[in-house]
Parts: C-alpha cells; sequence; structure tokens
C-alpha cells in the first residue's frame, strides 16, 4: 500500500494552507491564510474560489457538519472555521458566513464537530476547550489550563461522543463530558503536542508533537507505536474514516501508516509543513493543506489482499490485478471509476467503485455482475458463504447474493453507521450479528433471510464486547458466535437458541484476535501469548472436560507483540505481526478431514484415521461430535481412547436402556442438560424416572412438584427425603414436605415394589 | 504574540533551513539566548562576512548586540526593526524577526518558482561534451596566468606610477590654469558644433546631385529600350526568298511522299499476285499429274478390253475402281473454282485505282492459262496509270 501524490504546478493559495476539510462528495475546501476558500473537485481536477475572508482574519482550523446524522442532510451544507482572531464561523457550503461567535481569547485552533453533529468543541490559545451547541451556544467550558497558560493545539471527539480528547503541552488529555468524572492524563510525548486524533472505529488514539514522532495509543493511554524521531516536527494526523490507517504530515513529508504504526509508505513531497490532514469518506484520497500555499492529494493504491491461490492488487485507481500463483496467469481489470473497496474469499472478488458493485466469481474474471450501488461510501465488504454484506457509512447495511440480489438491509432503530466495520459485525449465510453502536455491551441478532431482528430486545453481555465472529458451517439452529469482550474474555454462544444467554459459555481468558476456518467449525486465536487452534468449539455445550482436550496450541512467541490473525483457510493460518508483515503457520490437516467425515457420518472412517493420527486432541474431539451426533460407539471407542474411563461406563449403560426416551434422556444428562433430560422424560410419559432423576440430583421441591402434579411416587419423594435428612441429620425444613409427611404414610417395601413395577412396565414398552 | 505569528514564523525558519528546530512555544517566556541566536543567523544569512558582537551575558552587552543588529538590517536591507521589541525577547520580537525572515523566505520561493519553470535536464555522463569543457577550462587557465602574468608587471609598474599619480592629485589647482583650459574646451567644442552644422548643409547639395544622377541614367535606360525595339523590327533582305524556297521544298516533299506511297502499295500488289501465281501454278500442275493418271487408266481399260473374253470375272471389278476413282475427282476441283473466285474479289475492292475495270475474270478449269494472261494484262495498264 501506498500514496500517489498529485501537487498542482502553482501554489493555489498565497499563503499558508491552515485547513482542508472534505465535503460529502468529492468536493474539498481549503482555507489559506491570504483569506482565500477555495473548492476543488477531485474529478475534474478544477478549482474555483468561493470566498474571501475579511482583512486581518485568517482561518486556523474547519470541520464539515458530519453528513450522516439521520434526517438532517441539509443541515451537512455548512462547515464551521475558526480563525485566529477568536471567533469561529458558520459558513453554508457557497461561502456565506451564517453566524459568528466570539469563542476564545486569542486564536481558535482547534475545531471539531461531534460524531452525531449536536455539539462542536473549540480549542483555543487561551487554553480553554469549550463545548457549543450546534447553533453555536455556549454549553460549557471543559478545561481551563491556567497554570501554564498554554494554548491547547488539538482536540477530539472520543468514539461516542462522551469523551474529550485534547492535548496541553506535552500532556494527552482525555475528559469526559460530564463535570463529576475525572479526566485520564498522561505524558505523551518530549515536545509540545501538535495534532491529536482518535478513530472512531479501533477507538485507538495518534499523536504527533514537536519530538519529531507520532504515537499510537489505546485509549487507556497505554503506548502501542512510537515512531523514530523525523527530521522535522510532525504537524498533522488523521484517522482514515474506516480506521484501518492514518497518514502523517510533517515538513515536506507525507506517511501512510497502518493502524498499528508501522509506516506503509513515505513520500517527501515539495510542500512546507503540511499543517492539516483530511479523508475523504471512502478512505480512498487523503487532502493535506501546506505551508508553501498547494494543496496535496495523495490517494491510496497498491493495496493487495490474497485469498488462497489468487493475489489482487490495486494497481492504480482504477486498475485492479489479478494473479493467480499457481497457474501463474495474469489479468487486469479496469474500472469506470475509483475503486473504493475490495474483498476476496469464497470463491468471489467483490470490488465496489465509487457508483457500482461488481461481483467477479475466481473461475471467470471476464464478466462481473454488476449493479448500481445506493451508497457512495462503503467502508467495509464482509463475504460469507452465499452471500456478502456491504457496509456504508451513510446508508448502512445492505446484504447481496453471489447474484447481485439485494437480500435484505438490516437495521435497528439507533444505528450509527458511521461507526459500523469489521470488528462489530458478523457474518455468516443465515445469521448476521451488530454490536449496538451506543453500547457496545449490546448486541443485536438478524435473520438474514427475513432481515429482522431474532429477538425484540438486543442480547447483552457483561462487559463491551471487541470482536465478533461467527461460524459458517453446521445446522442454522445451532449458529455460534464466537466474541471478545473488554476483558479479552473468549465467549461462544448459540446465538439462534431460544434462550440464547443459556448458551453462553466461556472458551478462555487473555484472547486478542479470532478467526473462524473457512471449511470447517475449527476456532483460532492468540490466547495469551500462544497461538490457540480449538478442533470442535462446539465441544463446550456437550462436554466441557473436552474442551481443553479437544485445543492445540503453540507459542506465538515467532509473531511478535499483539500479533492480528488475517486468514485461517486450509491448514494455513496467517497473521499480521504489529510491525506489519505477514506470518504464516501450520495447522494439522487431520482435524479437516475428521470433520469431513463427521459430516458425511462415515464414523469408521473417523475412528479409523484417529487411530491413524493417534492424537488427543483428535480423539476429543471425535468424542464430542460423536456424541452430539448421539453414536455411542464410536463415542465409546473416543473416550476410550482418551481414557475417560467413567464416561465409557456411563455410555455403555446408556447403551443397555432400551427405552429410546429414557436413552435420549441419558444422553442429556450425559451433556449435563438436565432440563432438556427431564423435558425427553415428561414427553416420553417415564414419570418415575423423571422424579428420581431430580431425586438423584437433590431437587427435592421439584420431584415432589412432579409427583404432586402425576399423582404418583409422593411417598417415593418422601421416602428418599427422610432417608437423606437422616443420613445427614438435618430437620426438616420445607413446610411442604411436613405437610405432606403427615398425610401419608411412608413404607419402604411398598415403594420398592412400586419402583420394581415401574421398571417392569418401562421394558415391557 | 500570536498564534497565526508565530506558525508562520516557525514554518519559515524550517523553509530557510535554519538549524534547529524552533517550537512554538519558544517565545511564550522571554528567550533571548534564542532571538540572539536567530538574529545573528539572518544577519550571516545577508551578510557572511559581518563582525557582530557574540556577548549577551550583560544587560549592556544585549543592548549593544540588539542595536547592532537593527542598525545593520536598516541600512543592509532597509527594514525598520522595533529594538524595543526586540529586546523583550518574546512574541513581539517573533514580529519584528517576521519582517527579516518574509522577506528571505519569498526571495526563497520566488528563486524556486523560478527554478521550477526550467526544464530540469538530468545530468548526462557524456564524456565526448566534457573534452570540449576541458580544452575550454585549459585555454581559460591559460589565459588567467597570462593575465596574472600581466597583472603583475602592471602591479610593479604601479609602484612608478603610483607617484606620479599621487603627485599629480597633489598638485594645486589654478583658477587662471583651469579656465584657460575650460575656454579651450569651448572653442574646440564649438568648432565641432560648426562642422556638424556644415555637414547639414551639404547633406541637401548631395541629395540634388543624386537625384539629378538618377534621372540621368533613367533616360539613358530608355533610349536603349528604343533601340531595341527598332532593330527587332527589320526585316533582313533574303527572307523572301527563303520563304518561296521553303514553300517549293514544301510540295516537292509531298509529291516525294505520294509517289513513295504508291511505290510501295504496288510493290506490296505485287508481291501478293506473286504468291497467287504460285498458287495457281501448283494447282495446274496437281490438275495435269491427275489427268496424266486417268489417261494412263483409260489406256489401261482399253488394253484390258482386248482380253475380255480371257479374264471376264474380272470386269465387275473393274468398273467398281472406276465410279470409286471419278468421285474424289468431282469434289476436288469443285473446292478449287471456289476459293479462287474469292481471292479475286479480294484484290478488286482492295485496289482503288481499279475500280474503274469492269470485267472480272471468272473462269473454268480448262481455261485457266487464259486467265492468268488476263491478269498480267491489268498489271500492266495499272503501272502506266500511276
Amino acid at each position: 500500500m501506498k500514496f500517489k501524490v498529485s501537487i498542482g504546478k502553482k501554489p493555489q493559495h498565497d499563503g499558508m494552507v491552515s485547513c482542508v476539510g472534505w465535503t460529502v462528495g468529492d468536493d474539498l475546501f481549503s482555507c489559506g491564510d491570504e483569506g482565500s476558500i477555495l473548492k476543488w473537485n477531485t474529478k475534474t481536477g478544477d478549482t474555483a474560489a468561493i470566498t474571501k475572508l475579511p482583512d486581518g482574519v485568517y482561518p486556523a482550523d474547519m470541520a464539515w457538519f458530519p453528513s450522516n446524522v439521520g434526517g438532517r442532510q441539509s443541515a451537512s451544507e455548512l462547515f464551521v472555521l475558526g480563525t485566529t482572531d477568536g471567533k469561529f464561523h458558520l459558513v453554508s457550503k457557497n461561502g456565506r458566513f451564517e453566524k459568528s461567535v466570539e469563542a476564545h481569547n486569542g486564536a481558535v485552533i482547534a475545531i471539531k464537530w461531534s460524531k452525531n453533529g449536536n455539539s462542536l468543541v473549540t480549542a483555543g490559545e487561551d487554553g480553554q476547550v469549550k463545548i457549543w451547541s450546534r447553533s453555536g451556544m455556549l454549553r460549557s467550558t471543559l478545561a481551563q489550563v491556567v497554570a501554564l497558560g498554554t494554548p491547547v493545539y488539538s482536540v477530539a471527539w472520543g468514539p461516542d461522543s462522551e469523551q474529550i480528547l485534547y492535548a496541553c503541552g506535552k500532556q494527552i488529555i482525555i475528559k469526559p463530558l460530564s463535570p463529576s468524572a475525572k479526566p485520564t492524563q498522561w505524558k505523551g510525548h518530549d515536545g509540545l503536542i501538535m495534532k491529536l486524533d482518535w478513530s472512531s472505529v479501533n477507538n485507538l488514539i495518534v499523536s504527533g508533537a514537536e519530538d519529531r514522532k507520532y504515537k499510537v495509543w489505546d485509549s487507556y493511554g497505554r503506548l502501542l507505536f512510537a515512531s523514530h524521531p523525523h527530521h522535522y516536527p510532525i504537524m498533522s494526523v488523521s484517522w482514515s474514516p474506516n480506521g484501518q490507517m492514518f497518514a502523517v504530515g510533517a515538513f515536506n513529508t507525507l506517511r501512510l501508516c497502518d493502524k498499528s504504526g508501522w509506516c506503509y509508505s513515505l513520500d517527501k513531497p515539495n510542500t512546507g509543513s503540511i499543517y492539516s490532514l483530511d479523508w475523504s469518506r471512502d478512505s480512498t484520497l487523503v487532502a493535506g493543506g501546506c505551508g508553501n500555499g498547494h494543496v496535496i492529494f495523495a490517494g491510496v493504491v497498491n493495496q493487495t489482499i490474497e485469498w488462497k491461490h489468487l493475489v489482487v492488487t490495486l494497481q492504480e485507481e482504477k486498475v485492479l490485478l489479478v494473479e493467480d500463483v499457481v497457474n501463474n496467469t495474469k489479468d487486469q481489470l479496469e474500472f469506470r471509476d475509483r475503486v473504493v473497496k475490495m474483498s476476496l474469499g469464497w470463491d468471489h472478488l467483490v470490488v465496489t467503485t465509487s457508483s457500482q458493485c461488481l461481483i467477479y466469481s475466481t473461475s471467470n474474471w471476464n464478466t462481473p455482475l454488476i449493479f448500481d450501488l445506493k451508497g457512495l461510501t462503503t467502508s467495509a465488504i464482509l463475504l460469507a458463504r452465499k452471500l456478502f454484506l456491504i457496509v456504508d457509512s451513510v446508508q448502512g447495511l445492505s446484504v447481496y447474493s453471489y447474484e447481485g440480489r439485494l437480500i435484505c438491509s438490516p437495521k435497528y432503530s439507533g444505528i450509527r453507521t458511521d461507526s459500523l466495520n469489521v470488528n462489530n459485525i458478523a457474518v455468516s449465510s443465515d445469521t448476521l450479528v451488530l454490536v449496538d453502536s451506543r453500547d457496545s455491551r449490546a448486541y443485536h441478532v438478524f435473520d438474514i433471510n427475513t432481515g429482522r431482528e431474532l429477538t425484540d430486545k438486543p442480547l447483552y453481555h457483561s462487559q463491551e464486547l471487541l470482536t465478533v465472529a461467527l461460524d459458517q458451517y453446521g445446522h442454522t439452529n445451532e449458529r455460534c458466535l464466537g466474541f471478545t469482550d473488554k476483558n479479552n474474555d473468549l465467549f461462544l454462544i448459540q446465538i439462534r437458541h431460544s434462550n440464547p444467554l443459556s448458551k453462553l459459555k466461556k472458551l478462555g481468558g487473555m484472547v486478542t484476535t479470532l478467526m473462524w476456518h473457512d471449511t470447517t467449525n475449527m476456532l483460532s486465536a492468540l490466547q495469551d501469548g500462544r497461538f490457540t487452534v480449538w478442533y470442535y468449539p462446539r465441544a463446550v455445550y456437550i462436554d466441557t472436560e473436552l474442551l481443553p482436550q479437544s485445543k492445540v496450541y503453540k507459542d506465538a512467541g515467532e509473531f511478535g507483540k499483539n500479533p492480528q490473525i488475517v486468514s485461517f483457510l486450509g491448514h494455513h493460518c496467517t497473521l499480521r505481526r504489529s510491525d506489519g508483515s505477514l506470518v504464516s503457520t501450520a495447522v494439522s490437516p487431520y482435524p479437516t478431514i475428521l470433520q469431513n467425515y463427521v459430516s458425511k457420518t462415515s464414523w469408521d472412517d473417523a475412528v479409523r484415521l484417529c487411530r491413524f493420527v493417534k492424537d488427543g486432541a483428535l480423539w476429543a474431539s471425535l468424542a464430542a461430535m460423536a456424541t452430539a451426533a448421539k453414536e455411542l460407539n464410536t463415542a465409546e471407542i473416543a473416550y476410550a481412547a482418551i481414557n475417560e474411563t467413567e464416561k465409557v461406563e456411563y455410555i455403555s449403560y446408556i447403551k443397555d436402556i432400551s427405552n429410546k426416551a429414557a436413552r435420549n434422556a441419558e444422553m442429556s444428562l450425559f451433556c449435563k442438560q438436565t432440563g432438556e433430560a427431564e423435558g425427553t422424560l415428561l414427553q416420553g410419559g417415564l414419570v418415575y424416572r423423571a422424579i428420581r432423576l431430580n431425586i438423584d440430583l437433590f431437587r427435592w421441591n421439584r420431584a415432589l412438584e412432579l409427583a404432586v402434579k402425576h399423582k404418583t411416587h409422593v411417598d417415593t419423594v418422601l421416602a428418599f427425603r427422610q432417608k437423606y435428612l437422616q443420613d445427614f441429620g438435618l430437620e426438616e425444613s420445607d413446610n411442604l414436605f411436613t405437610q405432606y409427611s403427615k398425610e401419608i404414610a411412608v413404607d419402604w417395601t411398598t415403594i420398592q415394589n412400586k419402583i420394581n413395577m415401574e421398571l417392569e412396565n418401562e421394558r415391557g414398552k | 504574540m500570536s498564534f497565526k505569528d508565530l506558525r508562520y514564523f516557525t514554518e519559515m525558519m524550517r523553509a530557510l533551513g535554519y538549524p534547529r528546530q524552533i517550537s512554538m512555544e519558544n517565545f511564550r517566556q522571554p528567550n533571548f539566548p534564542l532571538v540572539a541566536e536567530i538574529l545573528m543567523w539572518l544577519v550571516k544569512r545577508y551578510e557572511p562576512n559581518a563582525s557582530l558582537p557574540h556577548d549577551i551575558d550583560t544587560e549592556d552587552d544585549r543592548v549593544i548586540f540588539i542595536k547592532y543588529v537593527s542598525q545593520f538590517m536598516a541600512t543592509k536591507t532597509r527594514i525598520k526593526l522595533n529594538p524595543k521589541k526586540l529586546y523583550m525577547a518574546d512574541g513581539y520580537s517573533v514580529q519584528e524577526m517576521l519582517k527579516v525572515v518574509t522577506m528571505l523566505y519569498n526571495a526563497v520561493k520566488s528563486n524556486k518558482a523560478d527554478h521550477a519553470n526550467e526544464d530540469v535536464t538530468e545530468r548526462s555522463f557524456d564524456v565526448s561534451n566534457k573534452i570540449s569543457e576541458l580544452k575550454q577550462a585549459r585555454q581559460l587557465a591559460t589565459e588567467i596566468t597570462m593575465s596574472g602574468a600581466k597583472l603583475y608587471e602592471l602591479l610593479a609598474v604601479e609602484v612608478d606610477l603610483r607617484e606620479l599619480r599621487l603627485a599629480a592629485v597633489a598638485r594645486p589647482l589654478e583658477m587662471a590654469q583651469i579656465e584657460q583650459g575650460m575656454k579651450n574646451k569651448v572653442v574646440s567644442i564649438e568648432n565641432e558644433i560648426k562642422g556638424t552644422q556644415n555637414k547639414l548643409d551639404n547633406i541637401a547639395n548631395d541629395e540634388a546631385n543624386l537625384e539629378a544622377k538618377i534621372e540621368k541614367k533613367k533616360a539613358e535606360l530608355e533610349r536603349n529600350n528604343k533601340r531595341l525595339k527598332s532593330l527587332q523590327n527589320v526585316r533582313p533582305a533574303f527572307m523572301d526568298e527563303f520563304e518561296k524556297l521553303e514553300g517549293d521544298l514544301k510540295k516537292l516533299y509531298e509529291v516525294y511522299m505520294e509517289k513513295f506511297r504508291n511505290l510501295t502499295y504496288l510493290e506490296q500488289i505485287v508481291d501478293a499476285y506473286d504468291r497467287q501465281q504460285q498458287v495457281k501454278v501448283e494447282e495446274t500442275e496437281k490438275q495435269l499429274r491427275r489427268m496424266q493418271e486417268q489417261l494412263r487408266e483409260e489406256e489401261k481399260k482399253l488394253f484390258n478390253q482386248t482380253d475380255t473374253f480371257e479374264n471376264f470375272a474380272d470386269d465387275s471389278d473393274g468398273e467398281v475402281k472406276d465410279v470409286k476413282s471419278r468421285n474424289p475427282r468431282i469434289v476436288g476441283a469443285m473446292e478449287a473454282s471456289d476459293s479462287e473466285s474469292e481471292e479475286g474479289s479480294d484484290y478488286i475492292s482492295s485496289g482503288s485505282e481499279l475500280a474503274g475495270e469492269g470485267e472480272m475474270p471468272i473462269s473454268d478449269d480448262e481455261e485457266e492459262e487464259t486467265d492468268s494472261e488476263n491478269y498480267d494484262d491489268k498489271d500492266d495498264s495499272d503501272d502506266i496509270d500511276f
């Protein structure tokens, strides 16, 4: 990935360009210190003067009203301009000054709209940070840096618009809007901090300072990356709207960096200091205002995506190169418009340009399926087995099949489309999961075919969710969502279950990144410095003890600090180290083969494979799968192979039960699904067994309730209760039991007879 | 102190290549050492040899330094700096320094723009070009040594000349002498003016002279032209005779041509006739041979009839043979006559002169001899006609 820089022959501004800002479309506005505001059209390359500022007024910062605020399209026609005389001005698109407000003593250095467009923050030379309403009424003065008298050079909103990030000297400060909350403050740099930016997508902060370094922080102030010192102070930093990368500007320097900090490309244009950087909405172009009056445009090209044997490279803005490594063939795909986003996987390449969406099958590069897009700013494309999802930062989500048919456009009330990104969306061929954009503890589950939410209310987790991922195979009702929360715990949940939260299981802690396998339901993750693969994560619903046995791990020291899993295809897993390099690691191919056998129910082959490989993890996953399929013979063999004697015993006991309902109930019990077991028994008319189940579990009240309800074995329950109390030397404390024990006499011989009779009956059935 | 000024100042200093990084915060507090360093650097940019007071430790030294700098700037660059503000060494001093820096920055910027307009050609590694340059350089080097030697010589003379010059300069000036000199000069200049005046007057005369000359030449040209025309009109004496002879020659040539044509025509006819004759001769020869054979056979018959009684059986055979031999003879004769008549008519139509000769001889086989004689007669008459 790199920048393709274009810069005019002659500077269009006479003075320094102190601020630039993109409109929703392809237009860029730039303000120069000579007082003129210019409009640049990137499609035609035209430049037009919009207006002139009065003499003695110099611009310092500008911000366009956010466009994605629902229903207020007209409001996006205006921007706010901070000037060095301490005022800010609301200016319409055609250059009319709607309103001017006295804001600061000294210059207004930084100005930003909140993400929802409700409020405005300004930072001034007087060291104050002020919050304003949309119409320019002062709401509060958030901070006053009195002690040093230092100006606040940069300010940014937090992802939820509830926090303000600003720089004061060498300090970086995060201040929540609520007045009582304490600010988080840390020393960021050795020099004056010139610019800060906070990405709403990945929640990371980037800062640039006069100590000539840029640094990446997380929202707790932990340093994730620090650059080497440059030759000149860093004057500007800016996150791309999709959160994948950021741009850094300094004197005659423009860098493109990955979100983890390492640098994709470095350009040395002859521009003077780049004072301001702004990304276009589709994250393909960045514009910079330069010290010598130029406005620099830099397009992101040379992005590369890989899938199996295919490599797709964005050669130029409109040209894609598809390379087949196996056949050594190359295809060049040319487009009418700028390529915004592309995604490769599941035998398809999906490309969105600024007006169209093109679907290529990997077997045929000549005839794509083309349809026009509603939205113009695709921020992500997610592929699943039979369909794909286009995320538009203005229009929201739309799900299409690979035939180009729109399946649905899921949405929930209060959706904030600009915050949607790869981390908070999970899609499979039947289910879609979205993390709520306001409260990331909540997540919405959609059925894709109908486009409706499965539950009335979103599901709530105790902590904020960080990443979500859905498995792609298996029965729809058993669809599993894997997610990590703020504590880095990995959970699995069967989201299409009637009571999903009962199926929430924790797989492990300290998980930073996870990825499902492409052809089976294997799950890979990085857990506490180890690369871990669960061969069959659903074992957690079958036999919790099997879960640790069915996972394998290897040391992840070779992947460095904080790697990310990029892909998990076949028996290769690719990870990206924090320095940007890709590392592949091999995973055993046997679990894939085993799962294939199991899906074809060829159990004998599966057993033979396991015997051949002699791997405990493989046996454990086979045991879990066989138990899930109620294939008792195989389960018995598998359990025996991993030395689970008591389970083998129990399975052979189950095998001896002749009654089918009873056997199923015992299987459920084996999987520790007591409720299910009881239900199965009652449905099969085996009341005595149900009562006995509850007695064995010491659930006396339930046993009595069942006995009373079915009017049998009340005395049995009472007898066992008495025996239990006697053994433990306790007194009866339950009123219900004392009441019944008065009414009914307990006689062990009759009870024994009754029990024998029941067992006889059962055998007779 | 202003955000904008500070930003401008740092940007320009960076663009000018100031070796240190200047922070936006450097001038929040009075910072005289930095101001002094920047001023020194700026002064050096203007005048690398400028000697500056380096001491800025005490108050007096600083005052002297600021004074020197502001004087320097006023004299060399015509920029008036406010020494008081400079001395404050804070944001206000930045405003002052900005005046100097802006000037330097604009100069650099315009210079850069000029460079940008020129086509930046890549440095070539062509050695042949360099050779010529080398020659030039050598030449220049010799020139330099020569002129150096010359200079040295001249400088050696300078010792004497200086004395003379100094003496000349030191000599007191006398008013009378100067006046006399001036008067002389005035007179000489007046003379010069007169001379020029005279020349101016003479110009008119010269003009008239030249005019006259041109006139004369023109008249001459005209006369010559007339003469040329008259000469062209004269007709030489032998012309009539020449034309007459020419006419005769033409007629004679025509006659000659006619005769020649007739001759060739007749020759052609003779050739054709000869060929015809040849054919006829052959034909008659054939005929004669046939007749001879016939006669011989008849003789044979007659001879056979005498033997009739002896060989009666042979008779019928002989008759059959006779019929057979007769038939081909008749056919052959018919053919010959046909082809002959056609050829004859051809000759008649082609010969224009023969149109008057009415009789066209058509003959039987028996009259062939006379026919050929007739043709001979005709040919004779044709010859006479020509």
